[in-house]
């Protein structure tokens, strides 16, 4: 492998960790809002350690199971049932629950 | 069976991830600015180098994407208005996933704006700004689709999800 796919695994590293972290924070946001406890106050912040421990272990579990020999197909699974069929009826929904 | 450096690897992502969300959105907002940026600044040095790659060996993966005759696997010419449902299909997907709409993001991160926001214009920003990117990605993989089918290697045709990021980019930079 030459030295620019490294570099190209980088960028690829990099975009995936910056979404990961965009939806822990949605996950933790909707569950701290849901527990009303989202102000900046020593107690909410320990709250929000918590929330995110808990969004983070569960990520761990789950990626766990894509390293394993059977990743690379469970990952092409994942990625078509979604993308194909999961998305657009979500969005759809979202727009109904918004637009109530 | 399980591997370990893979898993090590990605509980180290986790990691990161749990102390980024740790100082809430403001912190977020300054990390963001440094690996949302640093990929736009990569992906233009990967593009100069496997579109170099491309046309060192003369390799049209420049002018297929901008829409010459492909050839397929078979011998066929690729037409693309005969797969258009696959194609919008692909196209839907692509962008639904790159911007992230749909799964509860912008509701989210919304909650934290204040009132009088220009909501409309920044979608709009958002939106270009994904066109823009996924615009600039397509020179970096038909760089590499481009160099790997004028040298004949049969990793070309491996152009799904998978098969284009850990088969074809490897082989077309090894």
């Amino acid at each position: 492998m030459g030295k620019m796919y490294a570099f190209f695994c980088f960028t690829l590293w990099l975009a995936g960790l910056d979404s990961a972290f965009c939806y822990v924070e949605s996950m933790v946001t909707n569950m701290l809002d849901l527990l009303n406890e989202n102000r900046m106050d020593g107690k909410s912040l320990a709250r929000r350690a918590l929330c995110a421990a808990v969004v983070c272990m569960f990520g761990i579990a789950i990626t766990g199971a894509f390293t394993t020999n059977f990743g690379w197909i469970l990952f092409d699974m994942v990625e078509h049932y979604i993308a194909d069929y999961l998305i657009v009826p979500v969005g759809l929904l979202q727009c109904v629950c918004v637009g109530w | 069976m399980f591997s370990g450096s893979l898993f090590a690897w990605a509980t180290l992502t986790w990691v990161i991830c749990f102390f980024a969300v740790l100082g809430g959105p403001k912190t977020i907002g300054y990390i963001t600015l440094v690996t949302a940026t640093l990929p736009f600044i990569f992906l233009i040095v990967t593009d100069i180098s496997y579109m170099g790659l491309n046309s060192l060996v003369e390799g049209e993966g420049g002018s297929f994407y901008f829409g010459a005759d492909f050839t397929l696997a078979d011998g066929t010419i690729y037409d693309p208005s005969t797969q258009l449902k696959s194609l919008l299909k692909d196209a839907y997907a692509q962008v639904f996933f790159s911007t992230g709409v749909c799964v509860g993001i912008y509701q989210a991160y919304a909650s934290y704006n204040p009132i009088k926001q220009p909501v409309i214009s920044l979608a709009l920003g958002i939106a270009l700004t994904d066109f823009l990117f996924a615009i600039i990605a397509g020179f970096t993989v038909w760089g590499a689709v481009g160099y790997l089918m004028a040298t004949g290697a049969p990793e070309a045709y491996q152009t799904t999800s998978v098969g284009l990021a850990f088969i074809a980019m490897p082989t077309a930079s090894a």
